[in-house]
């Protein structure tokens, strides 16, 4: 990934201040900050694969528009979160609308349930803790390398999951350190957050 | 959610599952078109940025070597650093040239709501000492304002330049500065 390891650096207004200026490398890092939370949101809106690719750009591309008219860019990620949100909405009912697909015309006469049940995982209570969780995930950028390598390792999906003489292999330490080592990252990753040196 | 600090280990643990689960790259396609989206945006950002700039106009309120004459029959000395303050919407300018071996500095502090912000100092041509030294030959110098607000210039050669200030969204100007010794 290009931009996915970068380490927070800089804080927000700090990237929003580079981007003003014209440094091309502001932009790198706050797209690299940013990805991950706009994918996720794209994704729950249930979005084909260009559908979200279009959300996704459009989203960036909204906020390179907006970055002069910031005057808060501490709430950024806010900003990205509820403009992601609007414009998978937006996309989502324009595929409706295209398709010609109405609830009348599902045969199971379950299309409203179903549109309904699309819309609860972008509750606000929803939102509210995928933001939680981006950043505790951008803390994990933060880490150094072997942490960060780790711990995306062994919390991967259940269906890639691999055995600790796997992860060890990987990452070229002995299989009885990976647990010890999985361990000591977490404290550092939490003790990094409770610090409040968050970017 | 609860806050980091409350969470057991185990807790803590799951959170960091979800947040890797939740939280994917997205594809590296994707990534590339929405860095690819600065070039062409970047330049517009930039003047989008500067249109929104406030220019601020500074206004001089006093000048050292413009004070006025000493009454008659006592010598008057005038000193060999001028002091100059301007203000400039709440904020005020302090500025003093002086004299050093072979050339002169400019130094400031700016007090007003600013924690930060940079100066550009910029030579208006033919103004300057017509043969400058090399360190002086820069069209435009610049400097950021330290944490007392405050910079400092060398090596700046007798002439005219243009004191820029961006602080904030304010790009605040001086009226053009005279380096050098009186003309007068």
């Amino acid at each position: 990934m290009p931009t996915a390891a970068t380490p927070d650096a800089d804080d927000d207004a700090s990237l929003v201040a580079r981007c003003r200026q014209g440094d091309p490398a502001g932009w790198t890092l706050l797209v690299g900050r940013y990805q991950r939370l706009v994918y996720a949101v794209v994704l729950r809106m249930g979005l084909d694969e260009h559908a979200a690719a279009d959300v996704f750009q459009t989203v960036f591309a909204r906020l390179l528009a907006h970055l002069p008219r910031l005057t808060q860019p501490d709430r950024l990620q806010a900003w990205i979160v509820t403009t992601a949100k609007r414009e998978a909405l937006r996309a989502r009912q324009l595929g409706q609308r295209t398709v010609s697909m109405t609830p009348e015309d599902d045969d199971a006469g379950d299309g409203l349930a179903h549109t309904l049940a699309d819309e609860a995982p972008l509750a606000e209570e929803a939102l509210s803790d995928l933001q939680q969780l981006d950043l505790l995930r951008r803390e994990m950028d933060r880490l150094d390398a072997r942490c960060r390598d780790l711990l995306l390792l062994v919390f991967r999906d259940e269906d890639e999951r691999l055995p600790y003489d796997e992860v060890a292999r990987r990452l070229g330490i002995p299989t009885g350190s990976v647990g010890p080592t999985r361990a000591r990252c977490l404290d550092k990753l939490r003790r990094q957050m409770t610090r409040g040196d968050a970017a | 959610m609860k806050p980091v600090e409350d969470l057991t280990d185990d807790e803590f643990s799951h959170r960091v599952q979800a947040a890797v689960h939740a939280l994917p790259d997205a594809p590296e396609a994707l990534q590339r078109r929405a860095l690819a989206l600065w070039p062409s945006a970047g330049a517009q950002l930039a003047a989008a940025a500067r249109a929104l700039t406030h220019r601020v106009v500074a206004a001089l309120s006093f000048d050292s070597w413009a004070a006025p004459a000493v009454a008659h029959g006592m010598r008057a000395v005038r000193s060999p650093t001028r002091h100059l303050l301007y203000s400039a919407q709440g904020r005020d300018i302090d500025l003093r040239i002086a004299p050093t071996a072979d050339a002169w500095s400019l130094a400031g502090q700016i007090l007003g709501p600013d924690e930060q912000g940079r100066i550009e100092l910029m030579c208006l041509p033919g103004a300057a000492d017509p043969a400058p030294a090399p360190a002086v030959t820069q069209a435009v110098r610049g400097a950021e304002l330290d944490a007392m607000g405050e910079f400092r210039i060398d090596g700046l050669r007798g002439g005219t330049y243009q004191l820029t200030l961006h602080l904030g969204t304010d790009r605040v100007e001086l009226p053009p500065l005279q380096v050098g010794e009186p003309t007068v």
